[in-house]
């Protein structure tokens, strides 16, 4: 998933500048009440983003799963309910009217276009930018250290985890775990239990490591 | 420096890991312990690192009583240190770097120090091209390497390695036969394990455990050609010292040497057999 970060054309320039480039996508985005501004700031970013070597395919994988999200904000925003029939467009079932204003498409459009803006500036930076590099950072602007801390453990222990299951799930798939629904069922059930054992002993271990390496409540990352 | 006496321990469901165990560290630069799986040898190293507290006997840090209060805990581990079994269970950052810096900078030292001890110690182990990769993109030898160059970085004494080649590939073995081989010479290390091949060549003083007891110890040679004993601890000889006992082959250190000496007395040119060993990647087999 990360793999990108690592490797792109961009993955060794300064982060500090890939930051501030997100950072200042989305407080344009925020500010700005013109849908083709940010209509432009979504289209600049993604142009670059997939000019660092990013490919098509993937970038609207990882773009897919938040526009599901944001349409169906847009439809909440636009869709409007009357007893009469004032809306500019509308169909009629049962007692109310259904259909859209000019103001709220106006709202949807600027409220999709921000979030679009918004989304691709820090999808930018999540696919050029390692996440060690942008504790980096965080941590140069002083962002309080505990935060970083939990980052940083939460970021590679989601590796061990994804690992760990998917090698359980390996293991049942090569046995006809996932042949039936009936088996799935037992077979996600056993993953999850297993998971959740793995977790304590790997905790305790980690507890054991952390003492012979005189862990005293902090975990440093240098000045 | 370090000594075990008497030393028992219980778990909690009544087994009995270790029973009476005498050891003494300053037998020789790099010990081994060898035993079957459950034979006590984790549980052991646990005890030595003061993680888990003996149910009775003592062990001793130049002639000193290990104590288990937080400070001389803290002390004892800054002269003895382990590189765990699965570095997956050792490394808590995803950057290689900080990974190693992890046990200094827990000691508040000076960071200029730290990079030049994270950068010597990443070399010792042939890291430092990788030094800026994340760790979940390593092999398990190179985490392996990152587990390794994260306690060597703290410059401990004795290091204690449990099961330390298990799970690596041949060349990467030889590698770390050639790390342990460097570093016994700055310090004492201790190995646990059940591959006699690899014990055999890189430790000089052996302990036999079995049931969590020491059935029998001495040099490789005296370990490693007593059948009975290492049939008693379910092990069994290490290849070189089978050829030997069975076949007449002479004794070596090393299957380097055993193909070297082979070929020097034969007066033979040519193929050098002895030099892929190191690199297994060229080894063929005479016959092929």
């Amino acid at each position: 998933m990360d793999r990108y970060a690592y490797t792109n054309k961009i993955a060794d320039i300064g982060p500090g500048i890939k930051v501030a480039v997100c950072i200042l996508a989305i407080l344009i985005a925020m500010s700005s009440g013109n849908w083709l501004i940010n209509a432009g700031i979504f289209i600049v970013m993604a142009v670059s983003t997939l000019a660092c070597g990013i490919p098509l395919s993937f970038y609207s994988k990882v773009l897919a799963i938040p526009f599901g999200f944001m349409l169906m904000g847009f439809f909440g925003i636009v869709l409007n309910i009357s007893a009469d029939n004032i809306l500019a467009w509308s169909v009629r079932l049962g007692p109310h009217y259904y259909g859209f204003t000019q103001e709220s498409v106006a709202d949807g459009v600027l409220t999709i276009s921000r979030s679009a803006a918004a989304l691709s500036g820090t999808i930018f930076l999540a696919l050029t930018t390692s996440a060690d590099s942008i504790m980096r950072v965080a941590l140069r602007y002083h962002v309080p250290k505990v935060l970083l801390e939990v980052s940083v453990l939460i970021y590679r222990s989601i590796f061990i985890f994804l690992e760990e299951a998917i090698v359980i799930y390996r293991a049942q798939e090569l046995r006809h775990g996932y042949e039936s629904f009936r088996v799935a069922r037992i077979s996600w059930a056993m993953l999850l239990k297993e998971l959740f054992k793995r977790v304590f002993s790997r905790y305790d271990a980690m507890v054991i490591s952390l003492e012979c390496r005189n862990y005293n409540g902090q975990f440093k990352m240098g000045d | 420096m370090i000594r075990i006496e008497g030393l028992s321990y219980t778990y909690d469901d009544g087994t009995h890991a270790l029973k009476r165990v005498d050891m003494d560290f300053n037998a020789g630069r790099s010990i081994g312990i060898i035993g079957a799986n459950g034979s006590g040898k984790s549980t052991l190293l646990l005890a030595v690192m003061g993680v888990i507290k003996a149910s009775s006997g003592r062990i001793t840090v130049q002639d000193e009583l290990l104590k288990f209060g937080k400070k001389r805990l803290r002390q004892h581990r800054q002269h003895v240190n382990m590189v765990f079994q699965d570095p997956e269970k050792q490394i808590f950052f995803s950057r290689i770097y900080d990974d190693v810096a992890f046990g200094l900078r827990n000691l508040d030292m000076d960071e200029k120090l730290i990079h030049k001890k994270v950068r010597s110690s990443l070399d010792k182990v042939d890291m430092t091209p990788l030094g800026n990769k994340p760790v979940h993109f390593l092999s398990y030898g190179q985490k392996k390497r990152v587990s390794i160059a994260g306690i060597l970085a703290m410059d401990p004494e004795v290091i204690l390695m449990d099961e330390p080649s298990s799970g690596l590939d041949p060349q990467m073995k030889e590698s770390l036969k050639r790390i342990i081989h460097t570093q016994s010479r700055d310090r004492r290390i201790v190995v646990s394990s059940h591959d006699m091949d690899f014990i055999y060549e890189v430790c000089d003083y052996i302990y036999v455990l079995s049931g969590g007891q020491v059935i029998g110890e001495g040099t490789p040679t005296k370990v490693f050609l007593d059948k009975g004993l290492l049939e008693r601890a379910s092990l069994k000889m290490p290849w070189l010292a089978a050829i030997h006992a069975y076949l007449g082959f002479p004794l070596e250190r090393s299957a380097k040497e055993l193909f070297e000496n082979d070929r020097r007395s034969k007066n033979e040119e040519g193929n050098n057999i002895g030099q892929f060993w190191n690199d297994t990647s060229g080894y063929k087999r005479k016959d092929d």
